[in-house]
């Protein structure tokens, strides 16, 4: 097929024109009223669009999948993987879980199975990590457990380490 | 101009019984925006404004955490900013799995969850007025 010269001048012309606007555009005078954190991208990063979790094979995390599957160090525990992969040191993480534990179990959840979580936010470029605590209760129980939970963890420690979270499921 | 809740409302309206897997994950998305914005406000009412050496190697979402949960100006708030902090942190780690996770399966109970971790934030929040 013939190459339409007059048009491929004008696409690119036109593209041209636009990169030009949008890099001259003073985005602090764009968006002055709302401070917003989310300004109008200079230029789209085309990797973002893809599956995060095919970009990290290592930090896989399907739910069907058992731990070893995604565990890329088996002499090492999933939990210890999983602290490590995203910075909280595993000493701390270790006894933060079992203090999670103690207050599930004064709640009389004594029987709790543990699945640790991993996702990477390509934006931040940051590794989160939920420790999952699973436990014999209804879903809309989990919930309310979740956030008592929380608030023990809180008022017990002070506060979390960045970059953790411990959350209670149902064992559905 | 909108508000926090003019996105949970979003968030509440955009999932039905029958939705889709898209539509869920969207509605994930939406409930952790909502309550970004939520501490987002609270930290600009009841944080003093984050150092810069505290804003050094954290995106905008963990600098926000951060302020909520190291600089509030009111010891008696510091533990409910801190929960709050700790909350929508959580409800983060289901967000980047939605919106990021393809091949992860993202139903209505997760959405029901971050639902209700949204509303945990906003309830919080709202006592400390």
């Amino acid at each position: 097929m013939p190459l339409n010269h007059t048009k491929f001048l004008g696409t690119a012309a036109t593209f041209t024109v636009i990169s030009f606007v949008m890099q001259g555009i003073d985005l602090d005078q764009a968006y002055p009223q709302t401070k917003d954190v989310y300004k109008m991208p200079i230029s789209i990063p085309v990797p973002h669009a893809m599956d995060a979790s095919l970009a990290l094979p290592t930090f896989v995390n399907r739910p069907q999948n058992t731990f070893t599957t995604w565990n890329p160090n088996p002499q090492k525990s999933d939990l210890s993987v999983a602290f490590n992969s995203s910075g909280v040191n595993e000493d701390l993480g270790n006894r933060l879980l079992g203090m999670a534990k103690g207050i599930l179990a004064e709640m009389n959840y004594t029987n709790v199975k543990v699945r640790p979580t991993l996702v990477r936010d390509p934006e931040e470029n940051t590794t989160y990590l939920t420790v999952r605590l699973y436990v014999n209760a209804t879903f809309e129980e989990s919930l309310e457990l979740d956030s008592k939970l929380t608030r023990e963890l809180i008022q017990r420690t002070d506060s979390l380490p960045e970059n953790l979270s411990f959350a209670v499921y149902d064992v559905g | 101009m909108i508000t926090a809740d003019d996105i949970a409302d979003l968030a509440r309206n955009l999932v039905t019984e029958t939705a889709k897997e898209a539509r869920i994950r969207c509605g994930v998305s939406r409930a952790y925006y909502a309550a970004f914005h939520y501490c987002k406000t609270a930290a600009n009412t009841w944080c003093n404004p984050l150092p810069e050496t505290d804003k050094k190697d954290r995106g905008e979402h963990a600098q926000l955490y951060h302020q909520l949960k190291n600089h509030s100006k009111d010891a008696s708030k510091e533990t409910s900013l801190r929960t709050v902090a700790a909350e929508a942190d959580k409800l983060k780690g289901l967000r980047v799995e939605s919106d990021y996770y393809l091949g992860v399966t993202v139903d209505q109970k997760t959405f029901a969850r971050s639902l209700h971790i949204m509303n945990q934030v906003k309830n919080s929040l709202d006592s400390l007025k």
